[in-house]
């Protein structure tokens, strides 16, 4: 007698607690070089975006991230641009990505001009004169001066060229936000 | 061996016992009642005493004589359990036997008490001298030897009070050495049956179904069905649980690949570990659903199962209830005795 009710109390309490330890996760795909997902925030291919594309650090902190190219198409050099608040963020250091690597070493220029970073980028040599696809063109390193929230960008003035020199159209341009407590 | 020695030594006794109450003369005093009223005492002590000279075992003072008799002498007949009342009555009725008796009503138990005194080796005549103001006096006094009841019995009850009375003949024919009448013993059973659907009232059905499925069920006799809500749940139980299981395995799944899709950097990963990652939270939702539906059936098969409980009517119900029967019963609402008389319409 005793252990039917057991056997019930037990039943019960096991499906309340199965019941109650059920939780849907939010259906979150969060990664900047998925498609679809930039596709949802606006952001189509060919496009430049930033991985990750947000943080939640402490003051002090360095923030490393690295500016991707999005399913581009025969991209031999670049000219980009990444807007940034000065105020807010002091630029640490750049490592060159592997996308643009061959086995001659390509042109790979970085500038911090007050709150813009330019990066010239373009191959050299006969071996390779252009790339397509996804990948890391570098990884770049900030650190965060006050706390509060905000935003580097990659500026619309970015060019991707062809081996002809010709513009290729950029249809998403990257941020990635950052918020400092 | 042991066996025969133990059927020599009832028979002996049995045979002893009628000896011992063969022809003697008996008065039945009032039962004494704890938790029933004087007159519903009074009522029990006649069926009782009536079931008694049935017997024929001993010559059984009337019971009016009795009361009148003791009532002259300023002696109350229930209240009179202790040695010296009842040798005092033995003398002012002149009998060799008395009968006592204790009832005990709490809810729907009974407890009756019956002990028989032989009077008669109680009280022995003594004739005392005393000086008083310088002349003897000579008075006659009772000896009081110490007495213990020629034979007592208990009888406990759990039940109605038609059972009751019944279970009071059986004790009388029981107390007086001999078998009950086989009529009694067959109403006693048929009673027994009644009990068992009494006992199992609605109530206390639903109560012990609503505890735990089918425990009401298998309170009321059904066993049957006891199993089957009883094993519903279990079975819908272990369903759900499974279901929980599927549940869990998705949830590290899809934890598992969503680790994998956010630190991907390959959009043909990514895509892969994406869809893999929605089949695991899309298996997630549907054994989500499929575990709350099961506890919804969990719950509907537990309110059915009460349902039941409530609406269930025993077999022994119909079979007990079939029985045609003129009856003396207890009224517990007039408080009174009264004949009833019990049709089958079907």
């Amino acid at each position: 007698m005793i252990n039917i009710f057991r056997l019930n109390y037990s039943l019960s309490i096991i499906l309340s607690l199965m019941i109650l330890s059920c939780t849907i996760p939010e259906d979150a795909f969060e990664n900047p070089l998925d498609l679809e997902a930039n596709a949802a925030k606006g952001i189509y291919p060919p496009a430049l975006v930033f991985s990750p594309d947000s943080f939640n650090i402490k003051s002090g902190e360095l923030i490393v991230f690295d500016l991707y190219a999005l399913a581009v198409d025969s991209v031999a050099g670049a000219q980009i641009e990444i807007d940034y608040f000065a105020s807010s963020l002091d630029f640490i250091s750049y490592e060159q990505g592997d996308f643009f690597k061959s086995n001659a070493a390509p042109i790979f220029i970085v500038e911090d001009k007050n709150g813009k970073l330019f990066i010239y980028v373009t191959f050299m040599g006969p071996e390779k004169t252009n790339i397509s696809g996804t990948g890391n063109i570098a990884t770049i390193t900030f650190i965060s001066k006050i706390q509060g929230s905000t935003v580097i960008s990659v500026n619309k003035s970015t060019l991707l060229l062809n081996q002809n020199a010709k513009e290729i159209t950029i249809n998403g341009f990257g941020r990635s936000i950052i918020n400092v407590k | 061996m042991n066996k025969v020695s133990l059927y020599i030594f009832i028979i002996l006794n049995l045979t002893n016992l009628n000896a011992q109450l063969d022809k003697k003369t008996m008065a039945v005093l009032n039962f004494k009642g704890i938790g029933i009223n004087t007159l519903e005492a009074v009522t029990l002590t006649d069926i009782f005493n009536a079931e008694i000279t049935k017997t024929n075992i001993s010559s059984l003072i009337d019971r009016s004589e009795v009361k009148v008799s003791l009532k002259n002498q300023g002696l109350d007949q229930s209240s009179c359990l202790s040695a010296e009342c009842i040798s005092k009555v033995g003398a002012a009725l002149e009998v060799e036997l008395i009968m006592t008796g204790v009832i005990n009503k709490n809810n729907e138990s009974f407890n009756l008490e019956i002990k028989i005194f032989e009077v008669s080796k109680a009280m022995k005549p003594l004739l005392v001298t005393s000086l008083v103001n310088g002349e003897v006096v000579i008075r006659k006094k009772l000896k009081e030897v110490k007495m213990s009841p020629l034979k007592e019995k208990t009888v406990s009850y759990i039940g109605s009070t038609d059972g009751f009375i019944n279970e009071i003949e059986i004790m009388a024919w029981e107390l007086m050495g001999l078998n009950p009448p086989e009529i009694k013993v067959e109403k006693q059973k048929n009673i027994a049956q009644v009990l068992i659907v009494n006992n199992n009232n609605q109530y206390e059905r639903v109560i012990r179904s609503a505890l735990a499925p089918g425990f009401g069920q298998r309170y009321a006799g059904d066993k049957l069905w006891g199993w089957v809500w009883l094993g519903s749940e279990v079975v819908i139980g272990t369903l759900a649980y499974l279901e929980f299981s599927d549940y869990k395995t998705s949830l590290n799944n899809y934890n598992k690949y969503q680790q994998q899709y956010v630190e991907s950097k390959h959009p043909d990963t990514i895509t892969f570990l994406k869809i893999k990652s929605q089949e695991s939270r899309n298996n997630m939702i549907s054994r989500d659903k499929g575990m709350t539906n099961l506890l919804y059936a969990f719950a509907g098969v537990w309110t059915l199962n009460v349902m039941h409980a409530y609406f269930l009517t025993p077999e022994n119900l119909s079979e007990a209830k079939n029985t045609n029967y003129f009856d003396l019963v207890y009224n517990n609402f007039l408080n009174q005795p009264e004949i009833r008389f019990s049709i089958s319409l079907n």
